[in-house]
């Protein structure tokens, strides 16, 4: 009985890793045909450039996951992360964050800025319109007077 | 000793792992992915964009940390007579301090760019 239960274990340990296998097949195989589009994944929002900081935020989260998944799988437990380790990733992820302020914020002011020049130059542009309307009633005006 | 089920798993991941930096590397080579003025200043048009140098130190830094981060993870587990990992190893304090005085002068790099391009007329 009790083997049995070990092979039915054995049985569905093997199944959840071919799945798991077949999932991470897949989607590598997906990223190299092109279907999982990547070509965004480090350019930042506000602008065409591609992010230096999310490009080590990507990295470290990359290796470090890599390695935790690693040793946890060699080891047959989840292995502790040691507190420098996470000062490793909170570094990166910190300044990941503070670099999205300052551009955030940086581009905020620069979109003010945008946004009343564009104001300023519709008002300047309606007031024209209304002055050469204006003119032209006037000119008209005058011609009437004149007369034929 | 580890199961071996386990060890393949073990070898597929690190194979997988390996592949999937493979396959982003040549996307990355190909342009791919975009990494166009990923060294540049913030202000500047990318059709004439020069590299800043906060953010060359920054990019040597943090690869060196990593890669020395990573050897030093994969030397301590995989040794012939290594014992089963509990833990991911600790990095050692230089590594750490070099990040943070790395990232430290590259945000000051940016904000002081953002605050000078901010005074600009």
């Amino acid at each position: 009985m009790t083997s049995d239960w070990m092979m039915l274990s054995y049985l569905i340990a093997i199944a959840l890793i071919v799945i798991v296998i077949g999932a991470a097949v897949l989607v590598l195989w997906l990223i190299f045909r092109g279907k999982i589009d990547l070509s965004q994944v480090l350019t930042e929002a506000e602008s065409a450039k591609a992010s230096l900081s999310r490009f080590q935020f990507l990295l470290f989260t990359f290796v470090i996951a890599g390695l935790f998944l690693l040793l946890s799988v060699e080891s047959g437990a989840f292995v502790n992360i040691p507190d420098s380790v996470l000062m490793l990733l909170g570094i990166s992820a910190g300044s990941y964050a503070i670099s999205k302020g300052i551009t955030a914020n940086a581009g905020g002011a620069r979109n003010a800025a945008t946004s009343a020049a564009a104001h300023a130059a519709a008002a300047q542009a309606t007031a024209a319109a209304h002055a050469a309307e204006a003119h032209a009633a006037s000119a008209k005006a005058a011609a009437e007077k004149a007369g034929p | 000793m580890i199961p071996p089920l386990a060890e393949l798993a073990e070898k597929f991941l690190l194979v997988w792992l390996a592949l999937m930096a493979a396959v982003v590397g040549l996307r990355c080579i190909h342009g791919d992915i975009n990494l166009a003025g990923l060294l540049a200043h913030d202000s500047s048009d990318l059709a004439d964009a020069r590299p800043a140098p906060e953010r060359v130190q920054l990019l040597a830094s943090f690869l060196f940390a990593l890669i020395a981060y990573a050897r030093l993870a994969l030397d301590a587990t995989q040794g012939a007579n290594a014992d089963l990992p509990v833990q991911l190893p600790e990095a050692p304090a230089g590594l750490v301090l070099l990040l943070a005085g790395s990232q430290s002068i590259y945000l000051t790099g940016k904000l002081g760019r953002a605050l000078t391009r901010r005074r600009r007329p």
